[in-house]
């Protein structure tokens, strides 16, 4: 279940204070933005969960070291932070020679349908949105192909339920999602969504 | 399905679980297909994140924090990079100036301190004893002198009665 992210009260006081080495300070902001870090720039821009709780620390291990000389921007240290990531996710790309197109990245795919989120709060906004976008796609769809999307990816069903909903055996359910997730990417195009192919070293 | 398949568990968590990839490349295999995956992995993904984004819980939250903690926490001076580098050639150094000062107050031989106290000692012990040795030194050669006299004067008065030597006594 997604959290919807809090803002942090008193911010500028934590972060002035954490930028002086007070840590209790610093936990208190990496527990407000690690997950949304996490869940809405890290995993996307990587598709690996191991990379992303790397980078994730080395994130927090540089802000630490940069903070006493951040300029404090309203209304939060959030986006400062994102761009940290981002830096931190490029970083290890190139470092490891790998091609982000090839690891199952998406957040270029997330960029091109909704745009880049500034603040956590509209991140799940965002999100949100993303979800309505989807749905427009799913809707010019086959039906067999939008149904198989909505049941297995976006709500979650197990294969097995899948399966029977479509009343299909397994070995065809896979076949009926490989299908149907290229159908997606020609149906985005169709409706004028740039799905970008470049790929990013 | 085979046994590899049925390991895999049926709901994937989010959007990095790597169990997608696994299903899509059965898909693609299941028609004959070969290759990559990765345009359908991208889409996959894509859709689960709109759903529900990567869990990324207390227990990790915690557990990653320890180690930003570790990363971040005050390191001791004698564990510090410039403590380790300068101590040893500070310590180098000042043993160096101990040792000059040292050798700068240590006695010169002959001179003073420990070599000078032994001549001390020596002068002391012959001016202890030089008064008596040159009183025997006296003793002795005014008593040689007196022995020599005597036998000249003998002598003297012996041949003294033929002839004389000069007038000498």
């Amino acid at each position: 279940m997604t959290r919807r992210p809090e803002p942090l009260h008193g911010e500028r006081d934590l972060v002035e204070q954490a930028a002086r080495g007070d840590r209790r300070a610093f936990e208190a902001i990496y527990r407000t933005y690690a997950r949304t870090i996490f869940a809405y720039v890290l995993v996307p821009m990587l598709g690996d969960r191991d990379d992303a709780e790397d980078c994730l620390r080395d994130t927090f291990l540089a802000a630490f070291g940069a903070l006493p000389s951040y300029q404090w921007k309203e209304p939060s240290i959030y986006p400062w932070l994102k761009v940290l990531a981002k830096n931190k996710a490029r970083d290890l790309l190139r470092a490891s020679g790998r091609r982000q197109r090839l690891r199952g990245a998406f957040q270029e795919h997330v960029e091109a349908i909704v745009g880049e989120a500034q603040t956590p709060s509209d991140e799940e906004i965002q999100r949100e949105h993303l979800r309505a976008q989807i749905e427009g796609v799913l809707a010019t769809m086959n039906p067999r192909y939008a149904a198989v999307l909505r049941l297995r990816l976006l709500e979650g069903k197990s294969r097995e339920v899948c399966a029977e909903v479509m009343d299909v055996k397994i070995g065809t359910l896979d076949v009926l999602l490989f299908r149907a997730c290229r159908a997606f990417r020609q149906a985005c195009d169709k409706q004028g969504i740039a799905l970008q192919r470049e790929l990013v070293r | 399905m085979s046994g590899h398949e049925r390991e895999r568990p049926t709901t994937p968590s989010g959007p990095a679980d790597p169990a997608w990839e696994a299903e899509l490349r059965a898909g693609l295999e299941a028609e004959g297909g070969e290759g990559s995956v990765e345009p359908e992995l991208e889409i996959a993904r894509l859709l689960v994140h709109a759903a529900r984004v990567e869990t990324f819980d207390d227990a990790a939250a915690a557990k990653l924090w320890t180690d930003i903690e570790r990363g971040i926490a005050p390191v001791p001076f004698w564990r510090r990079r410039w403590f380790t580098v300068s101590a040893p050639a500070a310590l180098a150094a000042a043993a160096a100036v101990i040792l000059v000062l040292a050798i700068g107050k240590s006695p010169k031989p002959g001179a003073e301190g420990g070599v000078a106290s032994s001549a001390d000692l020596l002068e002391q012990q012959f001016e202890l004893l030089a008064p008596a040795a040159r009183s025997e030194v006296t003793r002795t050669v005014e008593a040689e002198r007196a022995e020599l006299r005597g036998d000249l004067v003998a002598l003297a008065i012996t041949q003294g009665t033929s002839r004389t030597h000069g007038g000498a006594p």
